[in-house]
């Protein structure tokens, strides 16, 4: 790919020699990108497993457990106990 | 509404120009006040042309669109590579000398003055990491590895579109004339699609919202009526150009030759989530073009690219270097005013407007 003029040369060199480090990022940051993403997929089963163990509990009570948004509207509710 | 913008750069005033040169740096604080007066006098133009979106036309960015950032660094050295324009001038860029690469300036420092001076959405372009890549030399700088220089590249440039974007800018601009430039020094691709991979590690750094103010702008790169590659297909270019996670496009058209063929090609490699800019004026071409001939430019785009994703601008600014005198401050903001106008006309037409 030479042409006449060196200094069009140069400056493909430059270029090309630069992609390799561009290469190497690229590689850099998908890896940084896995690894965040596996921390990512370990917490939200952290989280799944917590609300489980949560909503174990709860049910397992005797009271019934209403909760409720900042507008009254009911977010959670347990199942309600036998009279 | 069909929204339009401008690129950026406005010619510098006469007496602007004539300082810089006389004191020999463009940087020197005497400048200042001549460097207010400039934004103040351009915004105050701009927004006189109707333009919904405005910059602050570049007036402070010395010398140029592409070494703004680093002119008057410590560690780099006048020779750097050449850029020869089809005209026959040439224009030369700096060259690193050692390591750490940190920018001089960041263009959010051009939005403080502007900011006060507008009252219409100001939006600010910067240059692009594939740009500034080419600093370093080629022979490797001791103690300074390419890796560490392309590492500290890539957060200087996401500091700085930050920082733009933290302090109000509408949009920011990408400036990526070297696409083409690329594909001339290398018609294998591979060239490009390096550079394509490094402004996308670069904007992959920002959430998808911020992205959505995020735009790229790419040209045949213009200087004193002259361009460096506007001989580069862009069959060869606008595939890999719509890789870009950005937003907004805007993209030379009007001083192509075939532009039906281009807007096919942008209609077939555009994405639903993107806003293409089409150049609708030309400003190299020293007449100005009516609004009838820009309305025109927008139906004829709209055939290819749906209304909702359609913008129109300038194929490039109007004077990417500081000593640009080919084009005169008047007929800059002619052009512009033709440009808002025959978008506005096109919009109505197009159930838009």
């Amino acid at each position: 790919m030479a042409s006449d003029d060196p200094e069009e040369d140069e400056l493909r060199t430059v270029a090309l020699k630069n992609a390799e480090s561009i290469l190497s990022a690229r590689r850099r940051a998908e890896r940084a990108l896995l690894a965040a993403n596996e921390a990512l997929e370990r917490k939200t089963q952290e989280l799944r497993d917590q609300r489980e163990w949560f909503q174990v509990s709860l049910s397992s009570i005797g009271d019934a457990v209403i909760t409720t948004d900042v507008d009254g509207m009911i977010t959670f509710l347990t199942r309600w106990p036998n009279a | 509404m069909i929204p339009t913008e401008p690129i950026g750069s406005i010619p510098r005033p006469t007496k602007l120009i004539e300082a810089v040169s006389a004191l020999g740096d463009g940087t020197d604080p005497r400048l200042d006040p001549l460097y207010d007066e400039a934004v103040r006098e351009t915004i105050e133009q701009l927004e006189a042309t109707g333009s919904p979106v405005i910059t602050d036309g570049e007036q402070r960015k010395y010398h140029n669109f592409w070494t703004y950032s680093v002119h008057g660094l410590a560690n780099t050295a006048p020779d750097g590579f050449r850029i020869p324009f089809a005209a026959g001038h040439v224009r030369r860029m700096p060259r690193l000398t050692a390591g750490p690469f940190r920018y001089k300036r960041y263009a959010d420092a051009y939005l403080d003055g502007a900011l006060r001076c507008a009252h219409v959405p100001l939006k600010q372009a910067v240059i692009s990491p594939s740009a500034l890549s080419l600093l370093y030399p080629p022979g490797g700088i001791a103690g300074y590895a390419r890796d560490e220089f392309i590492d500290d590249l890539l957060r200087e440039h996401e500091t700085e579109v930050r920082r733009c974007l933290q302090k109000g800018a509408y949009k920011v601009q990408i400036d990526f004339t070297e696409a083409r430039m690329a594909v001339k020094l290398d018609p294998t691709g591979n060239l490009l699609h390096s550079f394509i991979d490094l402004n996308n590690l670069a904007l992959s750094r920002f959430s998808s919202k911020d992205r959505q103010r995020i735009g790229v702008h790419t040209c045949p790169g213009g200087d004193r009526d002259s361009t460096h590659s506007a001989d580069v297909d862009y069959a060869d270019l606008l595939p890999s150009l719509f890789e870009l996670k950005v937003g907004s496009f805007y993209i030379a058209l009007a001083g192509e030759a075939d532009r039906v063929r281009v807007l096919k090609m942008i209609r077939d490699y555009m994405k639903p989530e993107h806003r293409v800019f089409v150049g609708v004026i030309a400003p190299i071409d020293p007449r100005i073009e009516t609004p009838e001939e820009v309305r025109d430019r927008l139906l004829e785009a709209a055939q290819y690219i749906p209304i909702a994703q359609l913008g129109a601008t300038d194929d490039c600014g109007f004077s990417p270097f500081s000593d640009d005198t080919s084009t005169s401050r008047e007929t800059a903001f002619a052009k512009i005013r033709a440009r808002v106008t025959g978008t506005e006309l096109a919009g109505k037409l197009l159930g838009a407007g």
